[in-house]
């Protein structure tokens, strides 16, 4: 009876592991899908000083993937990401990534202390009076912003984000290598081609 | 349907609906214990705030708060004197007419320090509103100004829906207030990570859903969601300065020394009634530190604070303003969102007043006893 009973269970342990993959999948699948195309009239100015006193724009994004990554101390999911964020700058770093992490409304103090605990291989940019964050129309912690080459307006990711999914690897990757493949020609100065890159 | 962090919200304020309030079906457990702040008699304080910065960068300043918060009923700000090593010292307001402040000035290469001492009597609130009364009328700049939104308060967007959402069908002002107070108190919960009081990032704390703080976060989000509603509210921002005389040990400072005792109320306008004290903030303070800890909402500790904190508060607790978006005078740096640290400046910019202990300052309290 129980030699019968078997194959229908091995099928049942089957089943469930084919039940469990598609959740997760269809989880990753929604975690891919908070990035949402994000397409501005016009890209938001972006002039601030970083923790080193040095002042940092999109000039050099113009043949990267930048990512302008809003984020505070204070916020607990933007911790876990900040690593995320240190981990994809290590593993791309001999690729045209660029990322840019602005802390909003903190005094520089704080974020010192902070990043002697969690070291970045990224500058930290300070939005003091949150004009940028204006600017940039953030709402809630963390929210990042995805440019292609141009830079172009990609993606916004507004909440927390799982930046090591396969699912938002393969799409980092994808924008990686369309700026690479037009990294030696002059910068588009128009955008409406960079959906392409997703 | 798919179970988001947005509908999750929704759920969530549809359940506090359905059973109307459910601190009432425990009500009778709660008294065997006693929350039950009323006005009595006055009680007089002495506030001393300590800054000293010992490797000052260039010019700086300090901007301590004091009590400047007078209301006839519970609070009544005293003199306030201090001492300095050199510099210039002057009291002023960082907000015209309210947020009232010490302001002291070194030049460089000074060693600043400052001694600022307050007094203050205030004593325990309790406000009936369960019957209409015939208090004066909120006079219209008021209104306008407690119905407004600040920097990190936004009124429209997520926070007017999820007002919407709550206060909907709602048939008074009364039930508005109190459904907002109910909802904030079953929908978030104090973080012990939380950095100082919070910042009061309310449309953040709405929009990813995590509604998780502590006072400066929860109570600002009461008085959004009210505003949002179209009921005055404001946030008051204070120190708490001696235990509950009802053995909350959560709810009081058991020390003389307050250093990091800040602590941020609200207060929602009721026409006929008045200015109604709430404090949703310390319901989920007492859930998750009265002793043992992590209490549920059934436990008669906090059902006794749950049913008192809308409409009452223990004032073992100093006021200091109910201003926002402070531009701090002769600052340099940004506007603080509210003033309930002392802040400093140098040349290496504004220092951080959540870390009291590189920033130095300590706060002490006394009573004093006629």
């Amino acid at each position: 009876m129980l030699a019968a009973l078997l194959p229908w269970r091995s099928f049942g342990r089957r089943a469930l592991v084919c039940i469990l993959l598609l959740v997760i999948l269809a989880h990753a699948a929604e975690r891919a899908s908070l990035a949402e195309e994000w397409r501005p009239k016009a890209l938001p100015a972006l002039t601030l000083d970083t923790l080193d006193k040095h002042t940092t724009d999109l000039s050099d994004a113009a043949r990267s993937v930048t990512l302008v990554h809003f984020f505070a101390t204070w916020c607990e999911p933007c911790r876990d990401e900040l690593s995320q964020l240190d981990v994809l700058a290590k593993r791309y770093a001999r690729r045209p990534l660029l990322i840019l992490a602005i802390d909003v409304a903190e005094p520089p103090s704080r974020i010192r202390r902070f990043v002697a605990t969690r070291p970045v291989r990224f500058p930290i940019l300070l939005d003091a009076d949150r004009s940028a964050m204006k600017a940039w129309g953030v709402d809630a912690f963390p929210t990042t912003f995805v440019l292609g080459r141009g830079p172009c307006p990609l993606w916004r990711l507004a909440g927390a984000h799982d930046w090591l999914t396969p699912a938002s690897l393969a799409r980092l990757g994808a924008a990686l290598a369309a700026a690479e493949s037009e990294a030696f020609q002059t910068p588009s100065q128009h955008c409406s081609s960079s959906g392409d890159q997703s | 349907m798919m179970l988001t962090r947005r509908n999750a919200l929704a759920l969530g304020a549809g359940a506090a609906f359905s059973t109307g309030m459910p601190w009432l079906s425990t009500a009778r457990a709660a008294d065997a214990v006693t929350f039950a702040p009323k006005p009595g008699a006055w009680r007089t304080f002495e506030l001393t705030t300590t800054v000293e910065i010992k490797a000052a960068a260039g010019p700086t300043q300090v901007w301590v708060p004091v009590p400047g918060f007078a209301a006839d009923d519970w609070m009544r700000p005293g003199e306030t004197t201090w001492t300095a090593s050199g510099g210039t010292v002057a009291l002023r307001e960082g907000a015209p007419g309210k947020a009232a402040l010490v302001h002291a000035k070194w030049d460089a290469g000074a060693t600043p320090s400052v001694v600022v001492t307050s007094r203050f009597a205030t004593r325990d609130r309790s406000v009936a509103t369960d019957a209409k009364g015939t208090a004066a009328s909120l006079p219209a700049e008021q209104r306008k100004l407690y119905t407004s939104a600040s920097e990190l308060m936004p009124l429209d967007g997520i926070v007017k829906k999820t007002s919407d959402t709550i206060v909907a069908g709602a048939t008074s002002d009364v039930e508005k207030a109190r459904r907002i107070y109910e909802w904030i108190v079953d929908n978030t919960f104090r973080n012990p990570k939380t950095a100082g009081c919070g910042t009061g990032d309310i449309a953040s704390m709405l929009s990813t859903g995590n509604l998780s703080g502590k006072c400066a976060d929860l109570n600002p989000l009461y008085v959004g969601l009210a505003r949002a509603a179209g009921l005055p509210a404001r946030d008051i921002y204070g120190l708490r300065v001696a235990p509950s005389a009802f053995g909350y040990k959560s709810l009081g400072a058991n020390s003389a020394v307050v250093t990091k005792a800040q602590h941020c109320r609200a207060e929602v306008f009721l026409d006929g009634i008045g200015w109604v004290p709430v404090d949703p903030a310390d319901v989920r303070k007492v859930v998750l530190e009265e002793p043992p800890g992590n209490l549920s909402l059934s436990n008669a500790k906090v059902v006794a604070a749950r049913k008192a904190l809308f409409g009452a508060w223990e004032t073992n607790w100093v006021a200091y303003n109910d201003a926002r978006d402070i531009d701090l005078p002769d600052s340099k740096g940004p506007s603080v969102p509210f003033l309930m640290y002392p802040q400093g400046e140098t040349a290496d910019g504004r220092m951080d007043s959540l870390d009291p202990d590189s920033f130095k300052y300590s706060i002490s309290v006394r009573e004093i006893k006629a």
